[in-house]
């Protein structure tokens, strides 16, 4: 295993603890994007280019909006590529009612200190009128230092996913982990899973070896984050199961594109498939963390 | 720190008691009673018990539930024990000639664990989880509750009538205003068993071994004080050279840190805390002199230079955790997820002067200006600012630096003192107001400059530095029935002038500095009673009272760890 590919490993848990940060607010993830409507009004987008690992926000960074259902830049002439604002906030004018993508990348801009570097990144499924979005970007030093324990080796050529699987508590109007669900990547045109799954340990909040995490988990202490690393270029849908069965079937299944060398960011949103209006994590124990000992 | 001087101790007493007790036996005091000459020898000694009661309720400190893992109690739960501490502390001097004396200082301590312990932050990896909240507190009951310590040790040579020299392990106050250490600088502090504004300075200062010469100097009326603190490694432990951080202790150290700014950096990721002390000898030796004089009639004066360590807090200087580096594809291996933590403790400066003095109006009027600059007071940074370069020592270990700030931090602090009769009230003695005013000034901050903050407290991102800051104490006291009967109110108030602030939209949030109005800020009061209870026997009821609108900021740290505190002293 060379150490590059143990370094984009390591990337690939940095991204999923990316994708288990983006749990508040809007996943977004719930359908498919739109193509841009011809005659449709241009809306306020505000989004915060946010570094994964310190959740602050990150001036100067490299953004270019991308057609959530190509994975292809939108329109360049008329969302030509920008940077982050101060404190990583920014604005675009996007047509409303559709989702989009963004690819992050480049080098922040700061006053003093040494700026942070950016690994390429992607979010996909984001509404074109979100007030208030967190745009995650993995950086570098998350990239290269994140702890190889999830014994996983990292092919450069391919692409990672990762991201967290939620459950819409509509009572509470809050997104809840969901316990016991394995993630699998299956290519658009196919129909076997790809990529090599691992899940958060919630221990240490970073990808565990697969004995350690088979599964997410939900509670107090719990993470139903997951990352699939060396996955071939190409799109996928990403299919969600508990005890076998799929629990985001039709819309809810979502589909991203992997690119090389690089980590494109998720959540999945499921629903018990017999009741709508409970978690669907099973009753069972190792489903549900509350509490963690670190030492 | 486990208090050395089980040996120390013995040879103490070999050197001091042992010569005195010989002395004893002989029953032939050197001096008569009534002499104005020193005696040949003499031994004092004291007993006390302090024990304290938590009598606050929790206090919600976030109840953000955005924000898990931030404590949302400081301190014990009402009714738990706060301290519980027995001292047995005996001092005795011995002058086998007019040249020549010695002084020894035995101080043994014992105090019970406290619930609240359950809480301190072990800087020795294996400490942490749930599962290990019983091995915590008996980490700081064999560290810190468990004492035996030669406070002091040294023998005086009087070389000639105006100069002397003195050999050992020693205490220094070159003076105290109040609440206020400015200039007594040279001794670090130990203020774990209780909160250091309710405890006097001089138990609290750790002893260390210097050389110091003191010299009259009758022509300019006035005497020099030059301290040498070389430090020895073979006689004490670097950690008995500098103040002891107060978040290994929990009763009445730091709580467990919020979430900060950067939720990257949690107390949950360190392995361990490691303090790099810079102790060899002669290098890291510490120098400088206090020269004290008098002018006019009334007005005594002193100035201060210090080369000295910043003693506290420690300064997080990086990160480092095991694995191995590969050059070629520039990639790191890590065994281990967590971090261990190197803080040090930088050099410095320390300039500082006093002024003291009776004002003829009104009656009594004692005023007094102390003030310091030091040159510079190392800052760590907030959690947000990058740090630096990440470099790989040896291909081994993964080694990520942090940011600093360094000011010019300008200090003073004048106090006034002020007698005055109630006679309705107490006929015999007159009430003592005292006032205090301490103003900080670093004027290289900017106070909403976000980019450039810096925390009072590393890894507590809410104790952000302001430009100005400004401390309020007062004390109100007297005694009743020749002594018999001493009440005593003395409160304090730390205004916080600025402050962290975030806006949040959708999933966004800006932070950023804002000042305060000055009602904003922590403080404390205590009201206590002391008592003559026989001639030698003492004891005191204090109910010590905090607060603070921020919990985790000056006293706001403490505002959960209200307490009712009995002292009962026997001097032999």
């Amino acid at each position: 295993m060379s150490l590059r590919k143990i370094m984009a490993c390591a990337m690939i848990l940095a991204g999923a603890l990316f994708v288990a940060c983006s749990s508040s607010g809007n996943g977004g993830n719930d359908t498919i994007g739109t193509d841009t409507p011809a005659d449709a009004v241009a809306s306020g987008f505000i989004g915060q280019l946010v570094d994964f690992a310190s959740k602050t926000g990150r001036k100067g960074v490299d953004i270019v909006v991308l057609n959530n259902d190509t994975g292809l830049e939108l329109d360049i002439v008329k969302y030509p590529p920008l940077k982050s604002g101060d404190e990583g906030v920014f604005e675009l004018a996007l047509p409303p009612g559709m989702k989009v993508g963004f690819k992050t990348s480049g080098t922040e801009v700061v006053t003093t200190g040494i700026a942070m570097q950016f690994q390429t990144s992607y979010m996909f499924n984001i509404p074109s009128d979100a007030q208030g979005k967190r745009i995650y970007a993995v950086n570098k030093v998350t990239y290269m230092t994140a702890p190889a324990t999830a014994g996983l080796v990292v092919d450069k050529t391919k692409g990672i996913l990762a991201g967290t699987v939620y459950w819409k508590n509509a009572t509470a109007g809050t997104e809840d982990f969901v316990g016991c669900a394995l993630v699998k990547a299956i290519p658009v045109d196919g129909t076997e899973a790809v990529g090599d799954v691992r899940y958060f340990d919630p221990k240490y909040d970073l990808p565990g070896p697969l004995g350690k995490a088979p599964f997410t988990t939900n509670g107090k202490a719990g993470t139903s984050r997951y990352i699939i690393a060396n996955l071939p270029v190409g799109k996928y849908k990403m299919v969600v199961t508990i005890d076998g069965v799929q629990v985001n079937p039709g819309d809810e299944e979502v589909e991203l594109f992997a690119y090389a060398d690089s980590i494109a960011i998720s959540n999945i949103y499921v629903t018990d498939q017999t009741d709508a209006i409970i978690n669907p994590t099973p009753a069972r124990t190792e489903c549900t963390v509350d509490k963690v000992d670190q030492g | 720190m486990k208090r050395m001087s089980w040996p120390m101790a013995c040879a103490a007493a070999v050197l001091a008691f042992v010569p005195l007790g010989a002395r004893a036996e002989g029953a032939d005091p050197v001096f008569p009673e009534g002499s104005d000459v020193e005696p040949a020898w003499r031994v004092g000694a004291f007993l006390q018990n302090q024990t304290g009661v938590f009598v606050a309720h929790d206090q919600t400190a976030y109840g953000d539930p955005k924000n898990p893992g931030s404590p949302t109690n400081h301190g014990g739960n009402f009714g738990k024990l706060s301290m519980c501490r027995f001292t047995f502390q005996m001092d005795a001097d011995w002058r086998p000639t007019s040249r020549v004396w010695t002084h020894v200082t035995l101080r043994m301590a014992r105090s019970l664990t406290v619930g609240a312990d359950e809480d301190a932050q072990v800087p020795v990896a294996g400490y942490a989880g749930d599962v290990n909240k019983s091995r915590r507190k008996e980490w700081v009951r064999d560290n810190y509750y468990n004492e035996t310590n030669l406070r002091e040790f040294f023998v005086n040579f009087r070389t000639a009538s105006w100069l002397d020299i003195r050999l050992g392990r020693q205490l220094v106050a070159w003076g105290e205003s109040g609440s206020s250490r400015l200039l007594d600088v040279v001794n670090p502090v130990d203020a774990t068993w209780h909160q250091g504004i309710l405890e006097s300075y001089e138990d609290q200062r750790m002893p260390l071994w210097m050389v110091r010469v003191l010299a009259d100097v009758p022509a300019l009326r006035g005497g020099l004080d030059v301290v040498w603190v070389p430090m020895l490694p073979l006689m004490e432990r670097p950690e008995d050279t500098v103040t002891v951080p107060l978040t290994f202790v929990n009763a009445w150290g730091l709580p467990t840190p919020p979430k900060q700014l950067d939720d990257s950096v949690g107390p949950d990721k360190i392995n361990s805390k490691r303090l790099l002390i810079a102790h060899d000898f002669g290098t890291d030796s510490r120098v400088g002199f206090r020269w004290k004089g008098k002018a006019g009639k009334s007005v005594n004066y002193s100035l201060m230079y210090y080369w000295t360590h910043q003693m506290s807090p420690p300064i997080p200087k990086y990160t480092e955790r095991p694995g191995a580096y590969d050059p070629n594809t520039q990639g790191f291996t890590a065994t281990r997820t967590t971090f261990d933590v190197f803080l040090e403790f930088p050099r410095q400066h320390l300039l500082g002067f006093s002024l003291e003095g009776q004002v003829p109006f009104p009656l009594g009027t004692m005023l007094k200006l102390e003030g310091a600059v030091e040159l510079p007071r190392t800052y760590a940074k907030n959690s947000a600012f990058n740090r630096g370069r990440l470099d790989y020592p040896g291909n081994a270990v993964e080694r990520w630096p942090f940011q600093r700030k360094q000011y010019t931090v300008i200090e003073y602090a004048l106090t006034l003192q002020q007698p005055f009769w109630i006679r309705p009230v107490n006929r015999e003695e007159p009430f003592v107001l005292v006032f205090q005013f301490q103003h900080t000034a670093i004027p290289g901050i900017k106070d909403l400059d976000k980019e450039g903050a810096v925390v009072d407290v590393p890894g507590y991102d809410t104790t952000v530095v302001s430009q100005n800051s400004y401390k309020f104490i007062g004390a109100l006291f007297t005694s009743f029935l020749k002594g018999t009967i001493t009440p005593k109110i003395t409160a304090g108030f730390i205004p916080k002038t600025t402050h962290w602030v975030v806006q949040r939209q959708g999933e966004i949030e800006k932070w950023s500095l804002q000042h305060q109005s000055m009602s904003h800020g922590s403080g404390f009061a205590t009201f206590s009673l002391g008592f003559k209870l026989m001639d030698s026997m003492r004891a005191t009821v204090a109910y010590n009272r905090f607060f603070g609108d921020q919990p985790y900021d000056g006293l706001g740290f403490y505002r959960d760890r209200d307490e009712v505190n009995v002292t009962v002293k026997y001097q032999f």
